[in-house]
């Protein structure tokens, strides 16, 4: 059997990629996708402690969150749309009207 | 065996991560992130996780995607993407590295090993919990949808000028 402990670093290693990938893209469909990968890292480590305990409630947080998650995409590319058609920008760098 | 499968697809899930944020163009890095939906997808069949499994292909990998697919194709990005690597991902990349480090070295004190599978790990059982304890967050999560998708439809709608 594998040791959990893998699947956990596995787990790790791509929240990471993730997040970093969040600091260094501009475009705003890449960072979504970002979010999207961060979620299933954190699915991967649910999964794992929920077989590790053989207790099911970490799968059906994982479950939670997969369905969270179509939502939070679903509002996610509509405002980004909203963005590209009034600004015909996806870059967060060309979107400084309020100069952040 | 296992180790085969498990290795075959963490790689694939490393590596395709890796051209998610590295890829020039979107359209690349949504098809690396199908890659990474999927290979996760096999994990969650090594760990007996079989109802996860197939939401996770079904719903990421063929709604989620296929709607940000749309997206993509609908905005038209700049050919120019380089990312931005100036002092402050250098040093955010330091300190993901330092966490990286910190989170391994703790977890290389743990002892825990998956055991054989209980009688009771299964999606008879899942479904049963998920209707019972977890109804009324299950019944919430039907209204978020639903007001999400409404929401969606608001922002996203042609004005009627």
């Amino acid at each position: 059997m594998i040791p959990p402990s893998f699947y956990i670093i596995l787990s790790l290693a791509l929240f990471l990629i993730g997040t970093f990938g969040i600091l260094i893209r501009r475009n705003l469909l890449v960072l979504f996708m970002c979010i999207e990968l961060m979620l299933n890292s954190v699915n991967l480590a649910l999964v794992t402690f929920s077989r590790v305990f053989q207790n099911l409630d970490g799968q059906l947080l994982s479950f939670f969150v997969i369905a969270v998650a179509a939502a939070e995409a679903t509002v996610g590319l509509a405002i980004i749309l909203l963005v590209y058609r009034n600004r015909k920008v996806v870059e967060i760098d060309e979107l400084d009207s309020m100069r952040g | 065996m296992q180790i085969a499968f498990f290795l075959f697809f963490a790689i694939a899930a490393l590596l395709a991560a890796l051209s998610v944020i590295l890829q020039k163009n979107p359209i690349y890095s949504a098809l690396s992130l199908i890659v990474v939906i999927a290979s996760l997808g096999g994990l969650f069949l090594l760990l007996n996780a079989n109802f996860i499994a197939v939401l996770q292909i079904v719903i990421y990998a063929g709604a989620i995607m296929t709607l940000f697919l749309f997206v993509i194709m609908m905005t038209e990005p700049r050919e120019e993407l380089r990312p931005i690597w100036n002092f402050q991902s250098k040093a955010a990349l330091l300190i993901l590295l330092v966490i990286a480090g910190v989170t391994i070295w703790s977890v290389s004190f743990s002892d825990a090993q998956i055991t054989t599978l209980a009688t009771n790990f299964n999606v008879r059982a899942l479904g049963r919990t998920l209707f019972t304890s977890y109804l009324f967050p299950f019944e919430i999560i039907s209204i978020l949808i639903i007001s999400s998708v409404i929401g969606a439809l608001y922002i996203a709608r042609k004005e009627e000028a």
